[in-house]
């Protein structure tokens, strides 16, 4: 009879994650909130309630979890980040946000020749990359990597200072350059020749 | 962690929705693409280059790109100090201006009064 459930809760739960992840949490909501909220290292209790007799709502809560979870690293995976911010790990841009100018987005979206900027700067990962700021100062290093507001992470950077003329501090290992003040980035660049 | 993960993503379904239907950029850049254009940044920086891609952050991607930089006597000619910078991407969120390379001419200083006597 165990088994059975057992069994029984690994095919729903695949059939669950064939939905869509806010599908299914509507479906579990009203489930989830008749249940007391559960310690977060209480999986072996919820299969526990599940033998007992509230087979289904453990099911359908351990279901629910699943698919959020699945949902949410898809949702990664495919870029698709949401709540930009409040998802790390998902700074990597393949479409235009969905939350922002759906028009735009649709007709970005509808002509695949485009190229998205973002895009462009994932591509330039691991090479040299120089970043105008918006006051005359430049930086020149190897792009690691870059975030939703594309603060990005350097290394072997140089850092260029235009008026006064000449280059300023080498700085190698790493550096968090903040996006707030950057202005342009040019994939491949060297920097001014000075 | 069950309950934090099904709210946030309740919640962001619900918020798509509504954001939908509030949100429209007001500016169509799809009709730039691939035309010159002429782009100005916070902090006095100007460029111009083939406008290859944007998204709805004005993040732009231009290509062939000239920078114009200002300096303290410049009057902005536009041939003085200028770089090429080739492929670029452009913050969106230093932007304030975008128009058409032709959508501009330089004309002489209408503020400037004349003094008789």
């Amino acid at each position: 009879m165990v088994r059975f459930v057992h069994r029984l809760a690994s095919v729903i739960s695949e059939v669950f994650s064939n939905l869509t992840a806010s599908v299914m949490l509507e479906m579990a909501g009203p489930l989830q909130r008749t249940l007391h909220s559960p310690q977060p290292g209480a999986g072996a209790l919820r299969a526990e309630r599940a033998e007992k007799g509230g087979a289904e709502r453990g099911r359908a809560e351990r279901a629910e979890r699943g698919g959020a979870e699945r949902g949410r690293a898809e949702r990664c995976r495919k870029g698709r980040g949401g709540p930009g911010p409040a998802l790390p790990g998902c700074g990597r841009w393949r479409q235009p946000l969905a939350r922002a100018g759906s028009d735009m987005a649709a007709s970005a979206v509808s002509n695949p020749s485009q190229l998205l900027p973002l895009e462009l700067v994932d591509k330039c990962i691991g090479s040299r990359i120089h970043i105008v700021m918006k006051s005359d100062k430049e930086i020149v290093g190897t792009l690691l990597g870059f975030d939703d507001f594309v603060n990005m992470v350097l290394e072997d950077v140089t850092e260029f200072e235009i008026t006064p003329e000449g280059r300023r501090i080498t700085k190698l290992d790493q550096i968090l350059l903040n996006g707030n003040n950057i202005t342009m980035l040019v994939p491949g660049g060297e920097g001014p020749e000075v | 962690m069950a309950s934090g993960g099904g709210g946030g993503g309740g919640g962001a379904g619900k918020m798509t929705d509504k954001e939908k239907k509030k949100k429209e950029s007001i500016l169509d850049l799809s009709k730039y693409i691939d035309k010159t254009i002429r782009v100005k940044f916070q902090g006095g920086r100007e460029a111009s280059g083939v406008l290859k891609g944007f998204d709805p952050l004005l993040n732009l991607v231009l290509d062939g790109t000239i920078e114009y930089m200002r300096d303290p006597d410049d009057q902005f000619k536009l041939t003085e100090d200028t770089r090429q910078l080739g492929l670029v991407v452009c913050r969106g969120t230093s932007v304030v201006l975008i128009c058409p390379q032709d959508g501009m001419e330089a004309i002489p200083n209408p503020f400037i009064q004349q003094q008789d006597g």
